[in-house]
């Protein structure tokens, strides 16, 4: 498995250049370009779903997740001072982290408007409304109605709010989850 | 390791015992495996190491764990 993600991880550096010269070449004039633009695309095409299998890999994997991101994420345990830090720091991460989704969960399901009244529909002689409501959708509504998609991962994009709601969740469950097993290994 | 509110300060000997060795922060680093960083921090006493650190410290010391934390200013 290790070695498997390893050759996706080398493939996908080794092969961004390429990615980009196809995405450059655009539409090839002469037949040589045409050539190299059709080799390009297969690599394009292969490169995109190892990223996918690459992506999925970091979501399921802790080892990987471990080894790809703690890079990006800056941490630094060399020693036990560096690895309480890292605990601190993650700690209020983890809380600020969390109280932002909730606002932009709010927000994602709260709706303020104010509406201008129709002549003759005043009420008490004003002329707007307010509207508060909340709204939550599962899946994104599809705007495009006159397109003639039969299907596409846009025909079940999740909404804004059902986004947020599952990043509070994992954050959440990822959370109790390894505090559990590291309990159950300390006792 | 925090220091829970209420409890003793932990002061230790660490610099005194480590420039009459004649030994760098680098060295001490080195020998009980952590970083210059966390040493310095020591000193100063902005970090109170957890048991297994003072126990590495105490036995390159050669003496107890008493004789280089101990409760105080």
């Amino acid at each position: 498995m290790n070695r498997f993600v390893r050759y996706i991880k080398t493939y996908l550096i080794l092969g961004l250049p390429l990615v980009i010269a196809c995405i450059l070449l655009g539409t090839p004039k002469t037949n040589f370009l045409k050539m190299v633009q059709d080799a390009l695309s297969w690599n394009l095409m292969f490169w995109f779903l190892m990223l996918i299998l690459f992506l999925v890999t970091l979501v399921v994997s802790a080892n990987t997740r471990e080894k790809a991101l703690t890079r990006i994420a800056n941490l630094k345990e060399r020693d036990e001072r560096e690895q309480f830090i890292t605990g601190k720091a993650s700690r209020i991460t983890y809380i600020a982290n969390l109280s932002m989704l909730i606002l932009l969960f709010f927000f994602s399901i709260f709706s303020v408007g104010i509406y201008r009244l129709p002549e003759g529909k005043t009420i008490n002689g004003k002329h707007h409304a307010l509207n508060i409501g909340l709204n939550y959708n599962f899946f994104d509504s599809n705007k495009d109605s006159d397109s003639t998609l039969v299907y596409g991962t846009q025909t079940f994009a999740l909404s804004k709010a059902t986004i947020i709601l599952m990043l509070i969740s994992w954050q959440l469950s990822v959370f109790n989850v390894t505090a559990r097993r590291e309990i159950g290994k300390a006792s | 390791m925090p220091r829970i509110e209420g409890t003793p300060s932990i002061s230790n000997c660490i610099q005194k015992l480590r420039q009459i060795n004649g030994l760098t922060q680098e060295d001490l680093a080195k020998a009980v495996q952590v970083t210059r960083a966390t040493i310095i921090a020591l000193e100063k006493g902005n970090y109170n190491p957890s048991l297994e650190l003072a126990f590495r410290i105490a036995k390159f010391f050669k003496t107890d764990i008493q004789k280089i934390f101990y409760i105080g200013d």
